[in-house]
């Protein structure tokens, strides 16, 4: 058999090491080191609600803290611009670094040894409304949009999945009809993360009924405090509330505000998409390093912590997370006929180590992992979070689909 | 050969000569042989030469001083993952273990002529080295110990130990363990006996040793625990290597064998099976680059927990890997004819040999594995 290697027989060779850090960033380091203990030094100073609370949970939900962890998030976010490391792969003429992936991935590796806070009600925009402006946007659109958003001026919202459009996204019915430079779009979104406190989100609409139903689909950004907008938090499961529904009622969006061509919406889409998902499992997703190094605390004191049964499950989650790190750092070129779908293998890695470690939860502490107190109260709020990773950004199922189609060569 | 290919392009090397020459027909032949006496060579000598001097494979990680390229772990891990791929029954991975062991007591260039002289063997003329180990524990001696300069006891399940020009071992001493290196002299006093096993990709032997003398090449504990850790490392990077191998196979046949009037490569109950393999043959793949980078760093530390991490990971997903090539094969996956049992046989025994899962897991656990993914916050 002459088939092709296994794509997963490539080391990788993004910087996985302080010297290989080092070496990317070269003279920049120091300057990088400097400005994030400054950073560092300003919000322990200055951080009244920046306790660990809520930062055990997997999802960023709606609580009295959360406007003040907004502030928060977008001070960091806008010294981070400043100082030219919140966009480092953007276009340097509109504020960005300009640099490669490379140095991004390292930059990455410097964050994580830095307790900063909690920049995840931005994720969104930055990682997924973003990536689509710069992809597809105009000139115009881009400098509207790009750089507020990377310095956290403007926070953005993801408006695709509909009450019947989940998996099937493509089907979305959100009706868009042309007025003149305008469109009026009437319709429901679902699923909307921060919905209730973006200033602008990414429509999924569909501007032409007779088309395909990939091809009548178009990408808009609405203002979401624009008239006809209405916005209604959803309870989950967890008891908090992370994500809304969002009416659009008669709502009118300029067609400068389009991005992409008329009728390339779901190319659009699969770039937020797939940007989601690389966002998920770099040091973005879900299993911060607060979590990570709140995990070992609790291993480290647990009276079973030295049960083989228990140190066998503390090594699988240990190898699942270094490998998901890895994965993430890993150059596109290494990936082989995977490239494509590196988002899809790296989140459903991520699913299963949060599931090992909702388990190793319960198995390490019994009872206490579902009777809400003291601090496992915090790790309940983990452990009820998990089901949602499977789901939101495209279910397990989806992701299978996608790496055997796209990835494998399977047949659709 | 020329010094400055790059490791991308010997692992190309490898893969197109094994694959030219069908190693899935020599491990057939082993198997169809049976019990016939005399029994057929575990693997053929003249693609062990070419694989091993002619393309260099054998000498990746031998010191360039010893005739070798001087490459680190990434580049025996490359060569490992291509003939894992392709099921070679050859002593690629036995050898990189002995070599990589002979090169880690003659690091700092005070090595004896005992060890240059195996090395430059090993990459020059196609010798044949193994390097045995606790069949059946993580850590600890073969079965043998060392007394002075002489071998007693018989080392067991020795991968290639009856073809081994060159025999390492990790016998134990009084104090606890130590690496030793067969004399020439011991090697013709080795009583050799073949073992039957279920692999037919790779011949086994019991060594008995009883008063043969050795050279002590180390007996300080971290290093002989870091000898060790690198040949799980390279255990692992074959392991991966086979999955992938049973992976592509598989996704070749779904992508010819029809039923229901398609190929049956469409059906979304068989692509999510493929689909999970390939994640861990990811993950697992990410482990072992994440040891060997380790190991060509010089931090011993954290490849004395990642190496066993992707052990275990590797073990798994060769499992995985070779019990869906025979599911998603159906009946004829079931058949002595084809391929498939050649791949569950060897994920079957290499992973049952050198250390179980949990024995990986448990101890990597007891090396502070969890360290590992705990952010270092700086002040």
């Amino acid at each position: 058999m002459t088939g092709p290697a296994p794509s997963a027989a490539q080391p990788t060779d993004a910087p996985d090491s302080d010297d290989a850090v080092a070496a990317v960033l070269g003279e920049d380091l120091a300057r990088i080191r400097a400005t994030l203990a400054g950073l560092q030094t300003r919000f322990a100073a200055g951080g009244a609600a920046t306790g660990p609370d809520h930062r055990l949970g997997l999802m960023e939900e709606s609580g009295p803290g959360e406007l003040a962890a907004l502030a928060r998030a977008r001070q960091l976010q806008g010294a981070l611009f400043d100082a030219g490391l919140a966009w480092p792969q953007g276009p340097v003429e509109l504020g960005g670094g300009g640099h490669a992936k490379e140095w991004s991935l390292a930059l990455d590796r410097v964050l994580d040894g830095y307790d900063l806070p909690s920049r995840g009600q931005l994720l969104v925009g930055l990682h997924i409304v973003a990536p689509a402006i710069e992809g597809h946007g105009s000139a115009d659109l881009r400098r509207r949009y790009l750089p507020a958003l990377l310095r956290g001026a403007v926070v953005g919202c993801q408006l695709f999945s509909e009450p019947s459009s989940g998996s099937d996204l493509a089907s979305a019915r959100t009706s868009a009809r042309r007025d003149g430079d305008e469109w009026i779009v009437s319709g429901q979104k679902v699923w909307t993360s921060g919905a209730h406190f973006a200033d602008i989100g990414e429509l999924l609409v569909r501007t032409d009924p007779g088309a395909g139903k990939h091809a009548g689909l178009s990408m808009l950004v609405v203002d979401m405090k624009a008239p006809g907008v209405t916005v209604r938090p959803l309870r989950q499961m967890t008891g908090g509330s992370a994500f809304c529904e969002v009416f659009l009622d008669e709502v009118r969006v300029p067609d400068a505000n389009r991005i992409g061509e008329l009728g390339a919406g779901w190319s659009v889409a699969k770039t937020s998409l797939s940007s989601e998902r690389e966002a998920m499992l770099s040091g973005l997703g879900p299993l911060s390093p607060y979590i990570l190094a709140s995990l070992q605390t609790l291993v480290a004191g647990a009276d079973r912590g030295r049960d083989p049964v228990i140190a066998q499950q503390v090594a699988h989650v240990a190898a699942n997370v270094l490998a998901g790190q890895s994965l993430a750092a890993r150059s596109p070129a290494d990936w082989g006929r995977l490239g494509g779908v590196a988002g899809s293998v790296s989140k459903l890695l991520l699913v299963e180590t949060v599931d090992l470690i909702g388990r190793l939860l319960a198995d390490l502490c019994g009872p206490s992992v579902f009777l809400d107190e003291d601090e496992m109260f915090l790790w309940s709020e983990f452990v009820l979070g998990a089901p949602s990773l499977h789901i939101a950004g495209g279910t397990d199922e989806i992701q299978r689909n996608v790496i055997a189609q796209r990835g494998l060569g399977l047949p659709r | 050969m020329d010094l400055e290919l790059s490791t991308d392009e010997i692992r190309r090397g490898i893969r197109d000569y094994l694959a030219d020459h069908d190693c899935l027909a020599d491990v057939r032949s082993v198997a169809d042989a049976g019990q016939s006496a005399p029994a057929p060579p575990p693997f053929d000598r003249a693609v062990w030469r070419g694989l091993a001097q002619g393309l260099g494979a054998a000498g990746l990680i031998v010191p360039e001083e010893c005739g070798g390229l001087g490459l680190g772990l990434r580049a025996a891990v490359g060569a490992l993952f291509e003939s894992g791929h392709e099921l070679y029954p050859g002593p690629l991975r036995t050898t990189a273990s002995a070599t990589a062991a002979l090169a880690a007591v003659s690091d700092g260039g005070s090595a004896s002529p005992a060890v240059t002289d195996a090395l430059r063997a090993i990459a020059t003329v196609g010798a044949v080295a193994t390097l045995a180990v606790p069949a059946a524990d993580v850590q600890g001696g073969c079965g043998v110990t060392v007394d002075g300069a002489l071998l007693r006891g018989t080392a067991r399940a020795v991968p290639h130990g009856a073809s081994a020009d060159i025999l390492l071992a990790v016998a134990g001493t009084p104090a606890g363990t130590a690496l030793v290196l067969v004399r020439p002299a011991g090697l013709e006093l080795a009583v050799r006996r073949p073992r039957e096993g279920i692999d037919f990709a790779t011949a086994y032997a019991d060594l008995v040793l009883d008063d043969v003398p050795v050279t002590v090449l180390s007996a300080d504990p971290g290093q002989v625990s870091h000898v060790l850790d690198l040949a799980q490392l390279l255990t692992a990077a074959e392991q991966v290597g086979a999955a992938a191998g049973a992976l592509d196979r598989t996704l070749d046949y779904l992508k010819i064998r029809e039923q229901f009037g398609q190929v049956i490569g469409g059906y979304q109950a068989l692509q999510h099976r493929c689909a999970d393999v390939a994640v861990h043959i990811e993950a697992a793949a990410a482990l072992v680059g994440l040891a060997a980078a380790a190991a060509d760093s010089g931090d011993t530390e954290t490849l004395a927990a990642v190496a066993l991490l992707a052990r275990a990971a590797a073990s798994e997903v060769s499992l995985f890997a070779a019990d869906t090539m025979v599911q998603l094969h159906g009946g004829i996956g079931f058949t002595w004819e084809h391929d498939t049992h050649f791949f569950f046989r060897r994920a079957r025994s290499t992973a049952a040999w050198f250390g179980t899962v949990p024995q990986l897991r448990l101890e990597a656990a007891r090396r502070s594995c969890l360290a590992l993914i705990t952010p270092d916050l700086r002040d």
